[in-house]
């Protein structure tokens, strides 16, 4: 098999962490299609996770994936590892095509815009291979320690493809309060998701004697 | 209407920036004027890493045969090999780094002729700030505009100075994709930078900053401009040009 780990060990998968993502956009910028079949691996579920969310169509949500690696394969040489991480790279460009396919569809059927707050369905098991799921839950869990406010004036923009003028509407507040609280949803996450100590400790003693 | 944000209007958008969740003229200002803001673009990337995060918690597998349209597309886009005869990666999606590697060596210095080309016929859509896309991209930029320059209803217009002498070309397609590429546009200190300027009716709108030693740059310009304008300001860019155009194209 092609995915077994070979003899110097030194390139096994378990290595293949996020940190070296970068590496592999280097390989992809060079044409090498195995390294832009990692990444696929390691994304693809993501990319067409969050695609599906937010346009509600698994074939949709497919094409846009399809585009995702397509532009990362022709613009890999672009990627510049010092200004952002590859993921952010591929989940803001699947956020901004999904917002433009939400919003050229609006624009024909004038629907209103929806309230996006749901519970996220329950997601059949996959490869662990493919995706941190502690990650995941990690990011559920700071998810659901926001307050309620900014959670759903960030859902509703985020999910909702739409924009804060939007959210403002549907939601009856104020433009300046729908600004403030998505930003401000973003720097919890931010500091919540960054932070190398869980914010509650679970098995920590809580009365650790000074050294 | 051209939208001016200030840096305090710009700090209240950010979040809502990061998500998408503004308008395209706001989205421009807020662009412009995180090029010279280094304090707004450090919280941009904080906000982008937040917001991406939150876009991964619903994974769903593609279907099987989606890594196969992925690769029909990207192999469309480079000269085939006649001695491309293995099939592993098309039957697995992973395979080993060190076969890639090995691959690679082996095929590194034709490739990397492909990889011009295949730049070359991508979307010319540049994505702005989103996409990281930053000051190396010079050289495949440059094959991008060269590539434009050959479509058909694209057109190539000489920015002149004052004596009539060419310091830049623009480079503009059928769908307002342009390129800005500087011939002799002589360096300028750390504290001065190049702006570029979208003319109508007299009025200049700022089309973002070219820095101070420019390589090549896109714009996007819709068709009812009259000109572009290349002018020399302070380094965090101004409102409206302080200087007199150093270079000028009639689009007209």
């Amino acid at each position: 098999m092609a995915d077994t780990v070979t003899n110097e060990g030194h390139m096994d998968r378990q290595h293949l962490s996020a940190s070296e993502d970068a590496e592999l956009v280097d390989e992809v910028a060079l044409q090498n299609e195995a390294a832009l079949a990692e990444l696929y691996a390691r994304y693809g579920a993501v990319v067409t996770g969050l695609a599906r969310r937010i346009l509600g169509d698994g074939q949709l949500a497919e094409d846009v994936t399809q585009d995702v690696f397509v532009h990362l394969w022709n613009h890999a040489d672009k990627f510049d590892a010092h200004r952002g991480k590859l993921r952010t790279l591929l989940l803001t460009q699947t956020h901004g095509k999904c917002v433009d396919l939400i919003r050229s569809r609006n624009a024909r059927s004038a629907r209103e815009a929806k309230l996006m707050i749901s519970t996220a369905p329950e997601q059949a098991a996959i490869d662990a291979e493919l995706m941190a799921l502690t990650e995941t839950e990690l990011i559920r869990e700071a998810v659901k320690q926001l307050p309620i406010d900014e959670r759903i004036a960030l859902e509703t923009a985020y999910f909702g493809g739409n924009t804060y003028r939007q959210v403002a509407l549907v939601l009856g507040i104020p433009e300046g309060t729908v600004k403030a609280r998505i930003r401000s949803a973003l720097r919890r996450l931010h500091t919540l998701l960054s932070d190398p100590e869980p914010t509650v400790p679970s098995s920590a003693s809580p009365d650790r004697p000074a050294s | 209407m051209t939208a001016f944000l200030n840096h305090s209007e710009v700090q209240e958008l950010l979040g809502a920036y990061a998500v998408h969740a503004i308008d395209d003229d706001d989205s421009r200002a807020i662009e412009a004027h995180i090029q010279g803001c280094a304090e707004c673009a450090e919280e941009l990337a904080q906000l982008l890493d937040a917001s991406a995060m939150y876009g991964m918690t619903e994974l769903e597998e593609p279907s099987g045969e989606i890594w196969g349209r992925i690769q029909s597309e990207i192999r469309r886009n480079v000269p085939t090999f006649a001695d491309e005869s293995e099939s592993a990666v098309a039957s697995a999606p992973v395979i080993s780094l060190d076969t890639a590697r090995q691959r690679r060596a082996e095929r590194a210095p034709r490739w990397r002729i492909a990889v011009a080309s295949a730049a070359a016929a991508a979307a010319i859509a540049i994505p702005a700030t989103l996409s990281f896309a930053g000051g190396s991209t010079a050289p495949t930029l440059a094959a991008i505009a060269k590539q434009t320059q050959g479509q058909v209803g694209s057109r190539t217009l000489p920015l002149l100075d004052a004596a009539g002498v060419s310091l830049a070309d623009a480079v503009i397609s059928s769908t307002g994709q342009g390129f800005i590429r500087p011939s002799t546009l002589t360096a300028l200190p750390d504290t001065q930078t190049y702006q570029l300027w979208l003319i109508k009716d007299g009025v200049a709108i700022s089309s973002g900053l070219l820095g101070s030693q420019p390589g090549v740059s896109t714009f996007t310009v819709r068709n009812d401009v009259d000109a572009i304008a290349i002018s020399v300001e302070p380094a965090s860019g101004s409102l409206a040009p302080s200087s007199t155009p150093v270079a000028v194209a009639s689009l007209a």
